[in-house]
């Protein structure tokens, strides 16, 4: 087993529309692709599997929204990072 | 029943049922229902399945799980070319279908705490959809109708292993809620008409009811339970309005409504135009996008071609054609159609029908569109009017110009129009010299300055569509204002009326495109209004030119006084109801399509 520590990054929704149906299956389908555990937590510490479409939903975070984003794995740098720049560009969506 | 043996009598003793709901998709629908029965009750009464049992239901959770797959994929081939939104849409149902954590969440329930697979499956959805159903953000807590449509479908798999989707044929159905998915599917299968009991109107499945232009109604609390399964319904997904065991009175109605939404084949077409019971004759001519539709709509019986819409060639080579593309393509349409007439509408592109490169508009119905996009460029205007001016030398081309709001931007076009004229003669290249031109009549400023358009035209083309948008402020294309946008209400009529008037007393021909025109219940209304000739989608022309030679121009004038003493598009639509019912009780109704 490698060592694993831990990153920890805080993402905003800046898309007009939230998390809605398309957002959420680009956050599901990036964090497929990594090795590592990836977890997001609301400010009322509910904290959902990034790589579960119905649990990034069920977040149900709109325009506004802080949410901290848990990495932790053998790819955890380069997963956090591409997952942030997701919620960065808005989903590719009007901001 | 009582000792009275007439059979008119007993039909009207069944109760019409009238359920509301919202609208969804427009359009009518007459059929009988598929209801699909809720599973509430499976679900609320249940047994801890014995230990032994349990690797059993595992595998029956697996195996709906993959069907449920293999359908959401199935769908996703089915629509990879056609929706790109619903594409979308549908891929997000499989990311949900192999979702790890719900996935976890169902084993777990059905390992440890012994529960059947389905109520392991609805309860694991349930949990989601109620966090969903807390969400602040709208766009959000319609989102759990997804999930609530997912859940469905699984269940269905569960407990219904037989789908019913070979039985739904000419029928409409009833559902608890539908997937998206399954609206695609059912259509395929050859529903006609979707209700259902929940769902938002964003919800996937209605915005795909309406790409696919099948008529739906949702959010009709208790449908499943009211309506009884085989009995006829009657879809209104214009008003939102179910009815299941219409009375004759209302079957007579809808029957005669959706009879103008659909193609009627069954008997040989007058392929020469008709003439009212009183001898006037009313072309009815045929709406087209391109040369390949002229031999069929000749076909059905068209008496020409009233609107060819000619920006669907740019939407088709995505790049304003050059003039000998455009006059191969009119020459085209001219030489198929001949010697019947061919109208040209010029380009009527505006933001709204994107053009690469315009510009971006907030309210692009009221922005650059029509013949004020064409005078902005008129480099472009230019290269179309020679292209049709040179694809007129048969003598069976007519001009018209769309969105025109005053008489300059008629004066800008002639001028135009004389510069053309004066080099093609200068170069020996044959046209018709009295190319025949007429302006569409689609907002209010031209019904009420079509005085000052008379002299200098040919023909009037009244554009319904876009007349009662601009009339009623109702964005045509809004679910939202829907009930507001009405083509009879009585404001659209009396600016047809003026219109008219002005056009008799000049000796124009006064034409009328648009919805409006497949309104069979309205033929005789607008016919008394002073409509010379109709143009319509190939398909309701048969069922148009059996309709003209019932109607008697004097009698039609009558009606049209009442109409235009309305106070509101109901009091309208209730005149020709009992107009309808009137002329029904002396000759019985077609009866409704299979």
């Amino acid at each position: 087993m490698m060592e694993c520590t831990m990153v920890e990054r805080t993402v905003l929704v800046r898309n007009r529309a939230g998390l809605h149906t398309r957002p959420a299956a680009m956050i599901v389908k990036l964090a497929a692709q990594y090795r590592s555990d990836i977890f997001l937590e609301s400010e009322d510490h509910m904290r959902i599997n990034a790589k579960s479409i119905i649990g990034v939903m069920t977040l149900a975070a709109a325009q506004g929204t802080t949410l901290k984003l848990i990495v932790s794995g053998p790819d955890e740098e380069e997963a956090a990072r591409a997952i942030a720049e997701l919620f960065e560009n808005g989903f590719g969506e009007p901001i | 029943m009582s000792a009275d043996s007439d059979p008119g009598d007993s039909r009207a003793a069944v109760l019409e049922l009238r359920l509301q709901g919202s609208a969804a998709s427009r359009g009518i629908a007459i059929g009988p229902a598929v209801v699909l029965a809720p599973l509430h009750r499976r679900l609320l009464q249940w047994q801890v399945v014995a230990p032994s049992d349990r690797s059993a239901e595992v595998e029956r959770y697996q195996k709906a799980r993959d069907l449920l797959l293999a359908s959401i994929r199935e769908s996703l081939t089915a629509t990879s070319f056609l929706l790109r939104d619903t594409h979308a849409i549908i891929e997000a149902y499989e990311l949900i279908a192999t979702d790890p954590a719900l996935d976890e969440a169902i084993y777990t329930r059905i390992q440890r705490d012994g529960m059947p697979a389905e109520v392991a499956v609805s309860t694991a959805y349930d949990a989601h959809i109620h966090a969903l159903a807390t969400a602040t953000d709208s766009f959000l807590r319609d989102r759990r109708y997804d999930l609530e449509n997912l859940r469905q479908k699984f269940l269905e798999l569960l407990l219904i292993p037989e789908q019913q989707v070979e039985h739904v044929q000419g029928a409409i159905v009833v559902a608890p809620s539908l997937l998206a998915t399954d609206v695609v599917n059912y259509h395929t299968n050859g529903a006609i008409g979707i209700v259902t009991e929940v769902g938002g109107i964003t919800s996937h499945a209605c915005i795909v009811a309406r790409t696919l232009g099948i008529p739906a109604v949702i959010g009709v609390r208790n449908a499943t339970m009211i309506i009884p399964h085989g009995r006829t319904v009657i879809v209104d997904g214009s008003r939102g309005t179910v009815i299941a065991q219409p009375n004759e009175q209302t079957a007579a109605h809808y029957c005669s409504l959706q009879r103008e939404q659909v193609s009627l084949q069954r008997h040989p077409v007058p392929s020469a135009p008709v003439a009212t019971a009183d001898g006037i004759t009313i072309p009815v001519y045929a709406s087209v996008d391109s040369p390949d539709e002229v031999p069929p709509a000749l076909s059905h019986g068209a008496d020409g071609i009233g609107l060819v819409r000619t920006e669907m060639l740019l939407v088709r080579l995505q790049h304003f054609p050059t003039e000998q593309e455009q006059y191969q393509w009119y020459t085209m349409l001219a030489e198929r159609a001949y010697p019947k007439p061919v109208t040209l509408r010029v380009f009527d592109v505006g933001s709204d029908k994107f053009i690469h490169g315009m510009p971006h508009e907030a309210n692009p119905a009221l922005g650059l569109r029509g013949i004020r996009f064409l005078l902005r460029r008129q480099d472009l205007y230019r290269t179309q009017l020679r292209a049709i001016l040179r694809a007129s030398e048969h003598r069976n081309v007519r001009l018209l110009l769309p969105m025109i709001t005053s008489v300059e931007e008629l004066t800008a076009t002639f001028d135009l129009l004389a510069t053309i004229k004066s080099e093609l003669a200068n170069t020996n290249e044959p046209f018709d010299e009295h190319l025949p031109l007429g302006v569409m009549i689609e907002t209010p400023a031209a019904a009420l300055l079509a005085e000052h358009f008379a002299g200098q035209v040919q023909f009037f083309s009244i554009g319904t569509n876009d007349l009662t948008q601009y009339t009623l402020a109702a964005d045509r294309t809004s679910d939202l204002v829907a009930h507001i946008f009405d083509q009879l209400n009585p404001a659209v009529l009396r600016l047809v009326d003026h219109v008219a008037r002005i056009a008799q007393r000049h000796g124009i021909e006064l034409e009328l495109c648009g919805d409006l025109a497949t309104f069979l219940s309205a033929t005789e209304l607008l016919i008394g209004l002073g409509i010379r000739a109709f143009s319509v989608a190939p398909s309701y022309i048969s069922a148009l030119k059996r309709r003209i030679p019932t109607v008697d121009s004097g009698q039609a004038r009558a009606l049209v006084e009442q109409a235009l003493q309305c106070r509101d598009s109901a009091s309208v639509h209730a005149l020709l109801l009992d107009r309808s019912t009137t002329l029904t009780s002396t000759s019985p109704p077609e009866p409704p399509l299979p």
